[in-house]
């Protein structure tokens, strides 16, 4: 609880609190976690930037199969190079929206747009390939492709109201707030 | 508050019995199997508590009045009749002077006579004695009949609460989940993974549980696809074909329950007669259970190659098969309750030696007979099932590895067969809660059988068997299996029942003896209260209270059903307005875009 050896300064750290869910504890957490990737990188400015991939070492990343998707929504780099780099302020964006205390338009927002895989502004067909290859981490999804035919063509069927093959924000948001498991799987606790 | 009823939860969890290997199963093998296990795991427990309900109020009692009377606490056992029997008739299985061999000592450990007879172990040891013990004016009266009839209820009763409750929670549950069948596909792609999951072990497993639950979605969707969409004439001949097997299976029952009638009658006319050939004394005691083992074993087979011509859904094929194997079994150990009722009780049979009116000469403790037979059947139901897991599943498994016959690939590896080992569990434990009334230390041995069992099966699962290739729903199957061990559980109870109330007792073992009917216990002992409390009883126990009970009950299941109907119509009410929300929400987005692409241009 104690935050006698953060780097951060008392006015970032108020700036914190107030623009996330999170309490002072908390965010120096976050930031020591963050700061344990690369540590040399951090001290030379704060607001260095560490690539995405890294964040795999953490131990709430190492399995998730979204983590690519996580960091290329919320990275704010500029840098085609480095498009998915995280630089602490990003971090603390996501670790909010995955918080317990954030609400479910927030998380609805960001799952729209992880889900979206090629970036189209929609979830398609595609995406929704994309996903469940994901989540059986196989790279033929079901292993047979009439199944994920199928399976694709179910949702769309269940989530796509107005057919035309693709789920927009509205169409997506209400699928999830139907979905009783939403808010406890899209989720990250400290 | 609520935080901590959370923790607590998640805690009590952790501490359940066997959570990893559980957890293991599942991951690897799907929800269907899991649920066996877990199954497996509730009737454990259950029997620890029979056994636990016996021994502490009527095993420990007879023993510490026994060795207190050897001591020197001031303590008088009464008998509770004075009814004496003469000579010939007097009950005496076991002689310890006499000298016997060795293996025959062997035969009655494996067949619970001679020395087994005079042990806890059976009903017959238990005396019919009310203890008294004096201790510095504190006056302590025990009843051991009374105390017998009373843990027997109980235990009945507590199976009966602990069942229903999981049984219905288990129909509320599948219930619901089949009413909102409206976005599980969406459901699981999409909110499938828990964000949360940090252990190796772990993510393996949520990976493939994913997997098989949307392999075991789709499957069905494509079944019920089928299914709806077959031809007149396609229905025609699978009617046919239905009606057919149907019959076969009704023959094959019949054929099971004339055999066990004619092992049981062997058994009986020659069960008591011990020549020196052991091997051949011990079959004919076991007779019966061999026969009946047979019959359970050859018939699933049957049943189950015949029923994949009948063509139904997974879900559906187990749930047949389950049934009428059951039927099988359930049927045989009543059928054997019967038939040795009709063999000893004497009033029924033309010409037999009387023995103060009811039993043969050589059966003077029908009770601890039957409690005998449920011995052997428990002992053999293990051995087998220890012989196929060891002897049949083992080289099969490396046979199909290491040998590229054809025989080997028309085989083929062994899948763990759920409707067959669940059938098994309750079979053993229908037969543990007949036996825990004639053989009060039998949950000590079926608890013992299940622990076996469960590591047994897991290693079984483990090493020799492949996933499924028709993944199924679980989580009606496991209320299934509930409601399958209600139904054992009333085919237990109705003989216990009936012999409690009906019967007469041995006249010279057990607790009852002497007595008209086993209830007579709890009669006799109603007469030593006082006066008030022996008229409430009576109106208990008279028919006009059954008559009011009856009443408010029908009065209350009239009410939930009325309930339930108006609930009912109230779901597909709001089915409709959910549809008709989601045509709104069409025609409103569809504006929407419409518009927007207006103002764009």
């Amino acid at each position: 609880m104690g935050s006698t050896n953060s780097r951060l300064s008392k006015e970032q750290l108020s700036e914190y609190t107030d623009l996330t869910y999170f309490t002072v504890g908390e965010i120096n957490e976050l930031f020591k976690k963050f700061e344990s990737l690369d540590k040399q990188r951090l001290r030379e400015n704060i607001q260095n930037r560490i690539p995405g991939a890294k964040l795999r070492e953490l131990p709430e990343f190492k399995h998730n199969p979204f983590l690519h998707r996580l960091c290329a929504v919320f990275s704010t780099s500029d840098d085609d190079d480095a498009e998915d780099s995280l630089n602490f302020d990003d971090f603390l964006d996501m670790m909010n929206a995955l918080s317990d205390q954030a609400p479910f338009s927030l998380k609805a927002k960001y799952a729209f747009q992880i889900f979206d895989c090629n970036q189209n502004g929609y979830v398609d067909k595609e995406d929704v390939l994309e996903i469940i290859k994901h989540i059986t981490k196989k790279r033929d999804g079901m292993g047979d492709d009439g199944l994920n035919e199928s399976l694709v063509q179910a949702v769309m069927l269940e989530a796509d109201l107005d057919q035309d093959d693709m789920l927009g924000p509205a169409e997506f948001e209400h699928v999830l707030s139907k979905s009783p498991d939403f808010m406890s799987s899209f989720r990250i606790r400290l | 508050w609520k935080r901590f009823k959370e923790d607590s939860a998640d805690m009590l969890r952790h501490v359940q019995l066997w959570r990893t290997s559980i957890h293991e199963v599942e991951g690897r093998f799907g929800n269907g199997i899991r649920s066996y296990f877990a199954f497996l795991r509730w009737l454990f427990i259950l029997n620890i508590y029979i056994f636990l309900l016996m021994f502490v109020f009527v095993c420990v009692p007879t023993v510490a009045f026994e060795s207190l009377v050897h001591s020197g606490v001031n303590i008088s056992s009464n008998s509770l009749n004075g009814n004496n029997v003469s000579a010939e008739c007097a009950y005496n299985p076991y002689d310890p002077n006499a000298v016997n061999s060795f293996s025959q000592y062997v035969i009655w450990f494996f067949t619970g006579q001679g020395f087994m007879e005079k042990t806890l172990l059976f009903y017959g040891y238990y005396s019919n004695s009310a203890t008294t013990i004096f201790s510095d004016g504190f006056l302590f009266y025990y009843d051991i009949p009374l105390a017998y009839l009373m843990v027997a209820f109980f235990y009945f009763l507590l199976t009966l609460v602990l069942l229903v409750r999981r049984a219905g929670a288990g129909l509320k549950e599948s219930l619901l989940s089949n009413e909102d069948r409206f976005y599980t596909y969406c459901n699981k792609v999409f909110c499938g993974w828990d964000f949360c999951i940090t252990d190796d072990h772990s993510a393996e497993l949520k990976h493939s549980s994913l997997k098989y639950e949307l392999q075991t979605d789709l499957e069905e969707e494509r079944i019920r696809l089928r299914q709806s969409s077959r031809t007149s004439k396609e229905k025609w001949i699978l009617y046919t074909k239905r009606f057919f097997i149907n019959l076969v299976v009704v023959g094959i029952l019949v054929a099971s329950l004339v055999a066990i009638f004619y092992a049981a009658q062997y058994a009986l006319g020659n069960g008591d007669t011990f020549n020196n050939n052991f091997m051949l004394d011990l079959i004919v005691t076991y007779l019966t259970s061999i026969v009946i083992t047979v019959a359970n074993f050859i018939a699933p087979l049957i049943f189950g190659f015949l029923i994949i011509y009948e063509d139904y859904s997974p879900a559906f094929t187990i749930k047949f098969t389950l049934i009428r194997t059951v039927f099988l079994r359930l049927a045989s150990v009543v059928f054997l309750y019967v038939v040795v009722y009709l063999q000893i009780n004497c009033k029924i049979r033309p010409n037999c030696t009387f023995c103060e009116g009811v039993e043969l000469k050589t059966y003077k403790c029908w009770e601890t007979y039957l409690g005998q037979e449920m011995y052997k059947l428990t002992i053999m139901d293990f051995f087998i099932v220890l012989a196929v897991t060891l002897f049949v599943e083992f080289p099969r498994k490396l046979i199909v590895e290491n040998c590229s016959c054809g025989l080997a690939k028309w085989w083929g590896q062994q899948e763990f067969s759920i409707p067959e080992n669940v059938l098994d569990i309750v079979y053993a434990q229908t037969i543990g809660w007949i036996g825990a009334f004639y053989a009060p230390l039998l949950p000590v041995i079926v608890v013992v059988k299940f622990f076996i069992f469960f590591y047994l099966k897991k290693l079984s699962l483990t090493y020799n068997c492949r996933p499924a290739t028709r993944p199924y729903r679980a989580s009606r199957s496991g209320t299934f299996f509930y409601i399958i061990l209600l139904v054992g559980f009333v085919v237990a109870a109705f003989p216990v029942v009936v012999s409690v109330a009906i019967l007469e007792p041995s006249k010279d073992c057990g607790p009852f003896r002497g007595w008209t009917t086993m209830f007579y216990a709890i009669t006799a002992s109603i007469q030593t209260q006082p006066g008030w409390l022996q008229s409430i009883l009576w109106f208990v126990g008279s028919p006009g209270f059954a008559i009011i009970i009856g009443v408010l009950l029908c009065l209350a299941l009239y009410y939930f059903v009325a309930l339930r109907t108006a609930h009912k119509k109230m779901i597909s009410l709001l089915r409709d307005q959910l549809t008709l929300e989601g045509k709104d929400k069409q025609f409103l987005l569809s504006r929407v875009t419409k518009l927007t692409k207006e103002l764009q241009d």
